[in-house]
This record gives structure tokens, C-alpha cells and sequence, in this order.
């Protein structure tokens, strides 16, 4: 069990909280909502953060774009340069990504659907477990069941840059067969030089659980409903990343 | 704006208004004040008020008389619905119905349902109109006590002609949805899509919602025992014009030329203030548990706070005050009439102990910050629960309306003409397709391309269908969509709808008969044992006499057959929640085909036991349940077929129905089934060709079907494979064949086999082979491009 404590900040329009928070009570963590109108100020106590899915401030002008200017996340973003944990899912994935932690990757709307998408895909592990705080208790090469639900989920930017992610290891799990969402290099996650913030646009959270998987695999059926899936993996390491620090 | 400015409009509003002289003298003053009220109205109002009503009280009659808000219509014709079984906790009546769904940890859990409408703005202006039916419907849920879980809505469209307004409304309406249930973070997990020509010019949406708590933890909608003094607090959105006579509007004939001029009777809707006011209800039900505090809390919908205010105290046996001056406004100028009865969006009324008030105001407004969210909005206290049977409104210290509050809430009921019963249809029946057996192939391409039958995963991809993470089967995959209740514990709940407009067209009570059994046919094919169901009834106007008997016949057909559904049992599937939709015409298309549409509960007790309808691997048994002899009236076919004369419509077969449902479920809970569909639009060739498609299309485990003389001895090749009486096709595990058999017979029902899951094609033992490939890409393009 670890001691440390994970903050899950809750936004106005936020909508995934509550399968976050379980997920990582599954995997051992002590985790907190954190509602906007609680103190930022307390937020360094924390040792890791989680940004979850939704639509933060309604997404007003781009998905992520004001809760990105939010104190919060400003001193979320001082405290992973400090080396803490952030992790953040669909919504969280695009504000990191608006709040400039993933460096000169942009995530667009996708295409060539140009509307919301929710299916299930399969993503792979296609850096080494190791190089970032949330795969590490993964297998290399692992393909995750999740959730994709998002119509602003397509990882952009210039090809030197994807150049320089894929060559850094940085796209941490693509989709795979093909990006639904037209993302460059079919990216479904990516993390930062250092490893310690992933975004990750399909939902595990909503894939972490035998029963969110059985409709379409029989062989689940046969296991305890509340039995985790690989898609907890990425809190479980999240947690062994906490141990281990 | 000057006090003095306030203090006219007040007196405008408390203004009498001269109830007297001849009809066409009332129809004058109705028109003059824009009030829908008929000169009988306005002399009833008199008479019951003993003097002439003030403006503001002659607006809330108009509103509260509607038959929106009073079912004066229907109420009569619909008292013979069963509505009570040992599960109902709460029954119609509420804001949504409470069914009892089991036990975890020790403590009993309701499912919470409801089902409405918004048909006519949805017509109007697809996107918003569409989004507030959602709003709407998630509130009432909300105001039980309940957690939100999940939403499905059925909807009816004009054919989507590329470029027709009915293919806007079709793609707008689907927008709207989207854009609110994802938003607000509801999952959308049921639903079905209908064209008809008869919705080109109204359609229909309609909303279901669903939702969960612990039984002793319902909210009611109502003001609780010993409510005198009670503070009446409005949360949410600023009052503003947005949707004043919303409920006139939907008991109006749309029309074109006054489609703009209605615009503003429809309601702007805010998902993003909806999100938050959701979780920051979730905190004050926690803090009620706390404090051991009973509280009254009831949706803002048609009539808005006035509706409101005068349901939830009336219900509790109270009188209201409330003080128009202390309601939270959006703009300056209103008139307190409209503050009053406006129906702007995102907001419900508590009535809560003066106790517990602050508690309540800093959960919405400081910790939630409400007024941050959206300009305006708040928790307010506007007003007491009196001991005095009396509603009352006052602005700038005057009395606006005070009237007994049982003439708002109680009109009188009405009965209209109504036609004689319906001819039967002739028994002619054509011959739709020459040589069937030589043109399978063709005809089953446009059967699956009939846009009644053809793959609704262009428009379900856009819904939100796992949002909460708490989903077991996302919509589309199977015949129902599955959530569970608690996190941890097996119990969940399957939800459907059903109601089949060309069945509509042909017989209006044998139509609503059969979407009480097909949604019921739905949740078992999932493995889920129906506990209730709810119904939107959505009918033209009652002045038509043969309207008016639609109506009727209607709700004979969703008596008889909830009667009828016992399962085995003593009890009835009741209707626990519904809503009565009328006046859904149009001066250009005239009125809808006769549509009942219903939902069904089901119950899951261990949510590993489940199916979908794909199968899910070869060398599977598979079985027919309800014999091919309904022919072909109402199927899509039929429909495709040159001449338009249907033999008349069967009733359903109800002890095939209680029988194959309840063998369905229990082959499924034994694990004997591996999939299961029920046969509907199209018939056993689609349903069997589905059932190799999986949602998506992708599925390539195909079948061999037995030759017809096996499992149809006594049907036509058209009947047999395309006739869409009810039915299931059930794919069995290997080994498991003799025990599936036994206990079918068991419960009485009889399982036919069918043929054999495998292979790469769908193969009808001499007659035909389809390759898959080719059916799949037939049946998945024609709403790609609608809803791309």
C-alpha cells in the first residue's frame, strides 16, 4: 500500500471523477477529488495528480484551454517539473497538452470524423515500460483495452517533433490498426522528456473492470464482474511509481 | 430599472382581466393576452375563482390547464394501465417512478425512471430542442434522490432525404443529444430510429433516464408531513423569457408559418451548469442523510417556478408563497408573469426545513460556486410552504395571484368525441415480390439498407454510451444496454425501448401491444428479467375524434398486454413513469401515425450473465423461438412492396411471448446461451444476419440455416424469412443443446432449431448463401452519410 496521496482535480464540467477515484482506490492509491473551489494552495501536499475526463469550463475556446490557465493547473504543471506525477485522461490529456507540458504537440479534432467518437480500441505499449511512471508495470509491447470517447483526441504537430517523440521513446501507446482519430502516428498516448506526465486520450478508467469488457469477450464472463483489467496496469504503476520514489 | 418601473409591472400582472361576454369576446381577450385558454376555460377559471382571474392568474391556469401539464386528455383513459407490483416503490405520479432492483451490502436498491418528450421544439430547432428534452428528463430523475445512470432515446424522423429539412431535424436532433448527455456525463446506452413520412413535418423525440439509489433514501416529489414553513429554495440557471408558454406550445398543431414565431418557446439548454448542479445535488442528498433532514424536490418544467412551486406543495397537502422579487433574474424588465412561469432550463425547486437552508445555499453556491459556473445562476430562497391551501404570488408587495392551489393543479378532466373503432383492414395481402426464392439476394439488400433496419452505429458513435465507467453493455451491441448499480456488487439493470411506427399506421392498439412485449423481448435477450416498464404516448390531437380513439386504443393495447406479460408470475410489468404527448400534427403533413412508445427495466442479478447478440464463435446450435405464422403486415418488406394494402396486424401472442421470454432469461442465467436476439424490423433473415454483423459490422462468424421445411413447414419463403412477428434467435453453447431444450420446454415455451452458427457466409440450406462482406456493407452505409 502506499502512503502517498493522489489529488484528482474535478473542474466545472468534469464527468469522469468518480470511475477515476475508483480506479485508483483499486490500485491501492489514496486518492482525493479536488473541486475547484478547494484552496490550490494545498494542492502541493499532494504527490500526484490526475486530470480527468469531461469538458473542463465546457471547453470554451479548445478542449483544455482555460482549465489549462486555472491556478491549479499552473501549480500542478510547477510541481511535475519538480518531478511529481501527472497523469492525465481524454479531457486531462488536452490540457496538459494546452498548458504546454507535452512540449509542441497539439491535440486537434478528429478526423476525418470531425465529431464525437466512442468506441473501444485496443492501444499498444510502444515505448519500453520503463521509460514512463505509468507503463512500468506493464509488459513490453502490451495492448490495452480502454474506451475512446472524444471528438478533440487527434495527437498533432510538426513531423520533426513526432520525429523527435517517436526517437525519445515519448508516444507512449498507439492505436492499434490505426488511429480512429486520425492522430499522427496513430499516437493514443503521450509523455513528457522525463517520463513522469503521461496524456493519454482513450479512457482506461472505463475499461478497468471485467464487467466493462464482457459484452464483447465471453471469456470474462467467467471471472468476478468487479475483477481488474489490464487497463488498471496504468494506475497500478502509478502507484508502484509512488512506492518507488 | 426604477422602482416605479417594477412596481407597474406588478400591477399589470395583478390586473383583472374582464372574464365576461360572448365567445368570440374571450377568443378576442385569449388572443389579445396570448393566453390558450378557450372562452369555456376562461368562464370555468371565473366561476372556480368566484371573480375574474388577475393576468398572472390567467397565465397560470393557461399553463397548468394544459394538457402538457394536466393530461385533462388522457388522465381518464389512462387509469386503466396497471401501475402497482410488488416492486414498484414508487408509482406514476412523482417526477419519475422508483421500482425496487435488489440488495447490496444488506440495503435495498430502486432503479429510478422516467420518460418524456420533446417532440415539437425538437421540431423547431433540432439542436436545442432536442438537448433540453435530455436536460429535462435527467432532472427528473435527479429530483428522486438519485444518481444519474444512464439515458436512451427513441426517435422518429421524416425519411432523410439528403437535403430535407426532415434529414436536418434527423442530424440536429442526434447533435443535440450528443452534445448534452456527453457533456453532462450521462451515458446513453438504448435507443431506436424510426422514418416515417408522417414524422417529416413533426418529430418525434422522446427521452428515457434512469437512475439509482438506496429505496429509504427517495426524495418525493412533494412538500414531507409537518412542511409548514418549509423555505422553497430555486437552484440553477437565472430566470430569464427563454421557454414562457412552453407548455401551451406543446399542446399546440405546429405550423410552419409559426414555427419561427414558437422558436422562443423553446428553452436554451446548458449541459456544462446541468454537470455541476448534478454532483452538487449528489452533495445536498448526502448532507440530508447527515442532518436526518426530509425535504420535498421537484424538477423546474412545464409552468416553470409556478408549476413547480404549486405541484410540490399541493402534492404535500400545503399552500405556497413565493416572492417573485427574490427569484434570481437573467435580464431586468420581466414581467413578474413570465419570472413566474417562464421555463428557462437547469433549474428545480427544493422546499427544505429554514434549519437546514444555509446548508443547502453554501453546497450550491459556495462549494459548487454556481454563480462562477453560469452568469446568474444560484440557490436562492424564494418563498414558504403555508399551512393554507392557497397559491400565492406576490412582487412589490402585491398580490399577483392567490388562488386555491387545487384549481392550479387539479383541472378538470375532458372527453372528447371519439370515433367508432377502426374497421379491420381488409385481409388482402399482395403479393410484394414475385418469386421470392429466386430474388433473396436483392431483396434482402433492401431490407437491410430500409432505413427502419440498416446500422445505427453511424449515429450511436456519437453518443457517450460509457461515460461513468459503470457500463456492461454500451448501446448497439445488443438488444438492450446494461449498467450496473453499485460499483462492486453483480447487480445491474438493462433498459430498452420499443414501438414500431409502421405497426402504427396499421393499428394503434395492437402497435402499442406489441411495443409493450418487444421492450420486454429486448431486456431478456440480454439475460435481464422485466421489472417495469414506462410509455410516452405521442398522438395527434384529441379534438379528432379518430385521433382521440387512437388514444383510446392506445392505451388498451399497453393495458392488455402489460396485464398479460406475467412471466410466470401473478403480477402485471406496471407502468411506473410515462408521459402523454399530443397535438403532434402539422398544418402540411397532418397527423403522426398512432405511436406508442415504451421502455423497459430489467433486472440483472449477476451482470456475468449476459449476452449480446453477436455471435461468438462457430459450431453453435442455434434456435428459433416463435414460429414464422404472422405474415407481413407492418414488416419492412411489405413496406418495399409496389402496392400499399396490408393484410391487418396481429395481435401479439402472449403466451409465446411469457413463455420464449422466460426461457430466453434462464437459458441465458444457466449459461446454456451464447447469443440472443429478438426478431423485429426486417424479420429472422436480419435478425440472423445482425446477429453475424455485431454492432459494427465486423463480425465474420457466419451460419447455416436448416431448409424451411424443417423449422417453417407451414410458412411462405417471404413470411418466413421477413415476416416480423415477435420472436428470438438464440445461439446455443456445443454440449449444452439437450439441458437449453429441456428447460425451454420447461416454462412452456418451444425452441425450433434453427441451424448452426459457422462458416463465412450465411447459408439457407437450398436456397440461398449471402457472403457476409456484402450484406454488412449493404446494411452499414445508408446513415453514414447523415451522420457523418
Amino acid at each position: 500500500m502506499s502512503t502517498s496521496t493522489v489529488a484528482i482535480l474535478v473542474f466545472p464540467g468534469t464527468n469522469s471523477e468518480e470511475e477515476t477515484l475508483a480506479a485508483c482506490n483499486a490500485a491501492g492509491l489514496d486518492a482525493r477529488l479536488v473541486l475547484w473551489s478547494d484552496p490550490p494552495a494545498d494542492l502541493p501536499r499532494y504527490d500526484a495528480f490526475i486530470l480527468p475526463g469531461g469538458f473542463a469550463f465546457e471547453d470554451r475556446v479548445r478542449a483544455g484551454a482555460v482549465a489549462a490557465k486555472s491556478q491549479a493547473v499552473e501549480i500542478v504543471a510547477r510541481e511535475a517539473e519538480r518531478g511529481k506525477l501527472v497523469l492525465g485522461l481524454c479531457n486531462g490529456a488536452q490540457v496538459l497538452a494546452e498548458a504546454g507540458l507535452l512540449g509542441a504537440v497539439a491535440i486537434a479534432r478528429n478526423v476525418p470524423a470531425r465529431h464525437f467518437q466512442n468506441r473501444f480500441v485496443d492501444v499498444e505499449l510502444t515505448a519500453p515500460p520503463q521509460r514512463c511512471a505509468f507503463t512500468f508495470q506493464l509488459a513490453p509491447g502490451a495492448k490495452i483495452r480502454m474506451a475512446m470517447a472524444h471528438a478533440e483526441g487527434r495527437f498533432c504537430g510538426d513531423a520533426s517533433t513526432f520525429d523527435a517523440l517517436e526517437r525519445a521513446g515519448r508516444i507512449t501507446f498507439r492505436y492499434a490498426g490505426g488511429a480512429p482519430n486520425g492522430a499522427m502516428r496513430d499516437a493514443a498516448g503521450v509523455c513528457n522528456e522525463a517520463g513522469n506526465v503521461l496524456a493519454l486520450m482513450p479512457h482506461p478508467e472505463r475499461a478497468a473492470w471485467a464487467f466493462n469488457l464482457a459484452f464483447e469477450d465471453p471469456s470474462l464472463r467467467s471471472l468476478d464482474s468487479s475483477t481488474p483489467t489490464p487497463a488498471l496496469q496504468i494506475f497500478r504503476s502509478l502507484a508502484a511509481s509512488l512506492t518507488r520514489a | 430599472m426604477s422602482v416605479l418601473a417594477h412596481e407597474r409591472l406588478a400591477a399589470f400582472a395583478a390586473q383583472a382581466l374582464p372574464v365576461e361576454g360572448a365567445d368570440d369576446e374571450l377568443m378576442r381577450l385569449a388572443k389579445s393576452e396570448a393566453l390558450s385558454l378557450s372562452p369555456a376555460d376562461l368562464r370555468a377559471i371565473a366561476h372556480r375563482l368566484g371573480r375574474n382571474p388577475t393576468r398572472a392568474e390567467a397565465h397560470a391556469f393557461a399553463i397548468q390547464w394544459s394538457e402538457h401539464c394536466s393530461y385533462k386528455s388522457s388522465r381518464a383513459l389512462l387509469s386503466c394501465l396497471p401501475t402497482r407490483s410488488r416492486e414498484v416503490l414508487v408509482p406514476v405520479g412523482e417526477d419519475a417512478g422508483v421500482l425496487r432492483v435488489g440488495m447490496i451490502d444488506g440495503k435495498e436498491y430502486g432503479v429510478v425512471i422516467a420518460h418524456e418528450s420533446h417532440n415539437h421544439p425538437s421540431q423547431v430547432v433540432p439542436f436545442e430542442g432536442a438537448a433540453t428534452g435530455v436536460g429535462g428528463i435527467l432532472r427528473d430523475v435527479l429530483c428522486m434522490g438519485a444518481e444519474v445512470a444512464a439515458s436512451a432515446d427513441p426517435l422518429r424522423f421524416g425519411p432523410p432525404i439528403a437535403g430535407s429539412h426532415a434529414a436536418y431535424v434527423a442530424a440536429g436532433a442526434v447533435d443535440g443529444i450528443a452534445s448534452y448527455g456527453n457533456a453532462v456525463g450521462v451515458p446513453n446506452i438504448a435507443g431506436d430510429v424510426y422514418f416515417h413520412p408522417s414524422f417529416r413535418d413533426n418529430c418525434l423525440v422522446n427521452v428515457v433516464a434512469l437512475g439509482f439509489l438506496e429505496a429509504h433514501h427517495i426524495i418525493h416529489s412533494r412538500v414531507p408531513d409537518g412542511g409548514v414553513g418549509y423555505d422553497l429554495v430555486l437552484v440553477g440557471k437565472a430566470t430569464d423569457a427563454s421557454g414562457f408558454g412552453g407548455a401551451a406550445f406543446a399542446s399546440l398543431t405546429l405550423d410552419a408559418a409559426q414555427a419561427q414565431a414558437n422558436k422562443s418557446a423553446v428553452q436554451v439548454p446548458d449541459p456544462f451548469l446541468k454537470n455541476v448542479l448534478m454532483r452538487a445535488s449528489y452533495a445536498v442528498f448526502a448532507a440530508l442523510r447527515d442532518h436526518h433532514v426530509q425535504a420535498g424536490f421537484k424538477d423546474l418544467g412545464a409552468g416553470g417556478l409556478m408549476g413547480s412551486s404549486s405541484e410540490l406543495c399541493s402534492a404535500g397537502g400545503f399552500g405556497a408563497c413565493v416572492d417573485i422579487d427574490k427569484v434570481p433574474q437573467a435580464l431586468a424588465g420581466l414581467s413578474p408573469t413570465v419570472i413566474a412561469c417562464a421555463e428557462t432550463q437547469e433549474r428545480m425547486l427544493w422546499a427544505v426545513p429554514a434549519s437546514f437552508t444555509q446548508t443547502l445555499l453554501g453546497i450550491y453556491n459556495e462549494r459548487f460556486t454556481l454563480p462562477d459556473v453560469s452568469a446568474g445562476a444560484c440557490a436562492a430562497v424564494v418563498g414558504k410552504v403555508t399551512s393554507e391551501r392557497r397559491y400565492m404570488l406576490r412582487s412589490q408587495g402585491v398580490a399577483i395571484c392567490d388562488v386555491p392551489i387545487e384549481a392550479l393543479t387539479e383541472p378538470k378532466q375532458i372527453r372528447w368525441p371519439m370515433a367508432p373503432p377502426p374497421a379491420l383492414q381488409s385481409g388482402e395481402e399482395t403479393v410484394l415480390i414475385p418469386n421470392p426464392a429466386a430474388n433473396l439476394s436483392k431483396i434482402l439488400a433492401r431490407v437491410l439498407s430500409h432505413p427502419d433496419v440498416c446500422s445505427r452505429q453511424p449515429l450511436i458513435e456519437h453518443y457517450d454510451s460509457v461515460v461513468r465507467g459503470a457500463t456492461a453493455i454500451p448501446s448497439g451491441y445488443a438488444d438492450a444496454g446494461v449498467v450496473i448499480v453499485k460499483r462492486g456488487s453483480p447487480l445491474a439493470v438493462a433498459l430498452s425501448v420499443d414501438g414500431n411506427a409502421r405497426y402504427g399506421a396499421l393499428s394503434a392498439k395492437h402497435a402499442a401491444a406489441h411495443a409493450v412485449v418487444e421492450a420486454a423481448r429486448n431486456v431478456a435477450a440480454v439475460g435481464a428479467i422485466p421489472i417495469g416498464l414506462t410509455d410516452c404516448l405521442n398522438y395527434a390531437s384529441p379534438e379528432d375524434p379518430v385521433a382521440y380513439r387512437q388514444l383510446s386504443d392506445g392505451i388498451e393495447g399497453l393495458s392488455e398486454a402489460a396485464n398479460a406479460l406475467t412471466l410466470g408470475g401473478d403480477e402485471p410489468l406496471p407502468f411506473v413513469s410515462g408521459n402523454v404527448s399530443l397535438y403532434n400534427q402539422s398544418s402540411e403533413g397532418g397527423p403522426i401515425v398512432p405511436s406508442a412508445i415504451v421502455a423497459c427495466i430489467g433486472r440483472i442479478d449477476d451482470v456475468r450473465h449476459i449476452v449480446t447478440m453477436e455471435f461468438p464463435a462457430s459450431g453453435h446450435p442455434l434456435y428459433l423461438f416463435g414460429a414464422r405464422v404472422g405474415g407481413l403486415a407492418g414488416s419492412v418488406l411489405a413496406s418495399l412492396g409496389e402496392k400499399k394494402k396490408y393484410g391487418p396486424l396481429p395481435p401479439p401472442d402472449y403466451d409465446e411471448a411469457n413463455a420464449s421470454i422466460q426461457a430466453v432469461i434462464a437459458g441465458i442465467r444457466s449459461g446454456y446461451i451464447s447469443a440472443a436476439h429478438d426478431i423485429s424490423d426486417g424479420g429472422l433473415l436480419v435478425c440472423l444476419a445482425e446477429m453475424c454483423f455485431g454492432r459494427d459490422g465486423d463480425g465474420r462468424i457466419g451460419a447455416r440455416i436448416d431448409a424451411l421445411s424443417s423449422w417453417a413447414p407451414n410458412a411462405d419463403v417471404a413470411s418466413a424469412l421477413f415476416g416480423e412477428s415477435g420472436g428470438f434467435v438464440v445461439a446455443v453453447e456445443p454440449g449444452a443443446a439437450a439441458r437449453f431444450e429441456g428447460a425451454a420446454r420447461a416454462v412452456g415455451a418451444e425452441p425450433l432449431r434453427l441451424g448452426v452458427t459457422g462458416g463465412p457466409d450465411l447459408e439457407l440450406t437450398g436456397l440461398a448463401r449471402f457472403a457476409l462482406d456484402e450484406l454488412a456493407r449493404a446494411w452499414l452505409a445508408p446513415l453514414a452519410e447523415l451522420y457523418a
